[in-house]
C-alpha cells in the first residue's frame, strides 16, 4: 500500500511476513493454510513486482491455501490465480470449526475462527504499560491476531468469561484483560 | 456547561444541571517557561516560604495559592533559590522520584531521560517519565531504591553528549517526535480541514511507521530527523548544560512525603509520558505477570 504511493516503507516487512509464514507451514508440516481475509490490504499496492514475489514464494510451498475474502480483498481476480489460492466466498467449515473473515453470529454447534479486528491487548502493571497483539477467545468465537507485524489493531470488547492470550517474544500467555475503559 | 466527551478532537458539552466539583481548566500551551521566568519562579517560591512576605499589594497570585504553599511546606519542603527539592514517594502505582529544578518542560524532559538512563545503569528497570514546567517524575516498580541510588552526580556533565543520545534511543521521545516528522513529510495524512482525523489515529499510524523504520531501516533519514529534533529541543545543549551545572552546585533537599504534594501531584496526574527501559520486552512481561499475582501493597 505504502509502496504504491511512492513512500519508502521498507519492503523487508513483506519478506519478514512471508518468511515467517513459510517457516510455520514447514515446521508444522501443514497441508492447508486458511487465511481469514485481509490478505491484501489495498489493490493499488499490488504492483507486478509484488505479485511475482509472492507467487514465487508460493511456488516453494506444497500446502493448499484457502481464503475467505475480507473487506480489503473482496475482488480477488488480480491475485488468486497467480498465488494458487482457493477462494471460498462463504464460511469454511471443517470438523468442529468454521472460518470467516468478520466475526458473526456463528453457527450452532461450531466454533468460529475469524480475523478482521486484529485485536490488541493493553497490559498494565502499576508502573508499566504494554500493547501486544492477542487471541481473543469467547465461548463460540476465536478472534485471531494479524499475522504480519505493524498492522496496528484495536482493543476489543472483552466480556466476563472471555479469555485473552497475548503474544510475547517467546511465548503466548493468558492475560487478565478487561475491556477498554471509555472516558 | 458540562463536558460530556472528547471525540475526534471535538469536545461535546451540554448545559449542566446541578453543581459539580470538577472544574475544567486550560493547562496552558506547550510553550515552556524561559530561563529568566524560571529564575523568577524560584525567587517567588523562596519568598513565599515566609508567610510574612505574602502581601496582597504585590498581586493576587501568592495569596491565592497560600493554602497550597502551606500544604507543600507541611508535607515536604519549599525549595530556596539555592536548593533543589527531591521528593521520594511510594504509592499504589510504585516508587516515584520527583525532582524540581524549575527550568521548563523541555529541559526537564531531557533531564528526566538522562536521569532515567543513568539510574537504570545502576539498577535495571522500566521508567515512566513525566515532565512539566516545574520538574519531572520517574516512576518505577515497587521497591525501586531511588533513595539509595539518588546522587547529585546523576547530573554530571561528563559524557553528556553520548548519554543524551543513548537516552533518546532508549526512550520513546523520538517516537513522540516522529509524529510531527511523519506529518510534515506526508507519511501520515492528517486530514482536510473540516474532516478531522483523530490525534490518536495519527499517532497510531506514525508510531507503526516508526517501528517499521527502527527494525528494517535504522538509518532512515526521517528517523534521524526525529532523533535530531529531540536532541535539539529537549537536550538543547547549552541550556541543559547550564541547568546541570546548577544542579551540581546547589543543595539537594530530599524529602519523603507520605502522600503526593501540591508540586508533585500535577506530574502524577499527567499521564502524557514516555517510557525508558533497560529491560527487554520479555523481562517487562515477566515483571508484569508477577505484579498481577501479588496483591498490591
Amino acid at each position: 500500500m505504502f509502496g504504491a504511493v511512492g513512500i519508502g516503507i521498507p519492503g523487508h516487512v513483506l519478506d519478514e511476513t512471508l518468511g515467517r509464514l513459510a517457516r510455520c507451514v514447514r515446521d508444522l508440516g501443514a497441508a492447508r493454510v486458511i487465511v481469514t481475509g485481509d490478505l491484501v490490504h489495498a489493490k493499488p499496492g499490488l504492483t507486478p513486482a509484488i505479485l511475482e514475489r509472492v507467487a514465487a514464494w508460493r511456488r516453494e510451498l506444497d500446502a493448499e491455501f484457502w481464503l475467505t475474502p475480507g473487506n480489503h480483498d473482496r475482488d480477488t481476480n488480480g491475485f488468486a490465480q497467480a498465488w494458487g489460492l482457493r477462494v471460498c466466498p462463504e464460511a469454511i467449515q471443517e470438523g468442529p470449526f468454521r472460518f470467516t473473515h468478520k466475526p458473526d453470529a456463528g453457527h450452532a454447534g461450531l466454533f468460529t475462527w475469524c480475523g478482521h479486528l486484529h485485536p490488541v491487548v493493553r497490559l498494565e502493571s502499576p508502573s508499566d504499560v504494554l500493547r501486544l497483539p492477542c487471541f481473543h477467545i469467547t465461548d463460540r468465537l476465536g478472534i485471531l491476531p494479524a499475522f504480519s507485524l505493524f498492522t496496528g489493531g484495536s482493543r476489543t470488547e472483552v466480556s466476563p468469561g472471555d479469555s485473552v492470550w497475548a503474544i510475547g517474544p517467546e511465548r503466548v500467555f493468558k492475560t487478565p484483560a478487561r475491556s477498554p475503559v471509555r472516558r | 456547561m458540562e463536558f460530556v466527551r472528547l471525540h475526534d478532537l471535538v469536545a461535546y458539552v451540554r448545559p449542566a444541571r446541578g453543581k459539580t466539583n470538577l472544574t475544567p481548566h486550560w493547562a496552558g500551551t506547550r510553550l515552556p517557561i524561559s530561563e529568566s521566568l524560571a529564575e523568577a519562579v524560584r525567587a517567588t517560591l523562596e519568598r513565599a516560604r515566609d508567610p510574612a512576605n505574602v502581601h496582597p499589594a504585590d498581586g493576587p497570585e501568592l495569596p491565592a495559592v497560600a493554602a497550597l504553599v502551606r500544604a507543600q511546606a507541611a508535607l515536604s519542603h519549599i525549595p530556596a533559590g539555592d536548593e533543589v527539592l527531591v521528593e521520594i514517594l511510594d504509592s499504589r502505582e510504585g516508587s516515584h522520584i520527583f525532582i524540581f529544578p524549575f527550568e521548563g518542560r523541555l529541559v526537564h524532559g531531557g533531564l528526566a531521560a538522562l536521569a532515567a538512563l543513568r539510574l537504570g545503569r545502576m539498577r535495571k528497570t522500566t521508567f515512566t517519565i513525566t515532565a512539566n514546567d516545574y520538574g519531572f517524575e520517574l516512576l518505577a516498580e515497587h521497591g525501586y531504591p531511588f533513595g539509595e541510588l539518588y546522587n547529585q552526580s546523576l547530573f554530571d556533565l561528563d559524557n553528556l553528549a553520548a548519554d543524551a543520545e543513548a537516552s533518546v534511543n532508549l526512550s520513546e521521545l523520538a517516537k513522540l517526535q516522529f509524529r510531527e516528522v511523519a506529518r510534515v513529510s506526508g507519511l501520515v495524512f492528517q486530514s482536510y480541514p473540516g474532516s478531522p482525523k483523530s490525534a490518536r489515529q495519527v499517532s497510531a499510524s506514525s508510531s507503526l511507521i516508526f517501528e517499521v523504520f527502527e527494525q528494517f531501516d535504522p538509518g532512515n533519514l526521517l528517523l534521524q530527523q526525529a532523533r535530531r529534533e529531540v536532541l535539539e529541543r529537549q537536550f538543547e545543549r547549552s541550556r541543559l548544560a547550564r541547568t546541570m551545572a546548577r544542579l551540581l552546585q546547589v543543595q539537594h533537599v530530599i524529602t519523603r512525603p507520605d502522600r503526593p504534594t501540591p508540586l508533585g501531584f500535577p506530574l502524577m496526574a499527567d499521564r502524557f509520558s514516555a517510557t525508558l527501559s533497560h529491560e527487554s520486552l520479555a523481562e517487562r512481561i515477566d515483571k508484569m505477570q508477577r505484579s498481577w499475582e501479588e496483591p498490591s501493597p
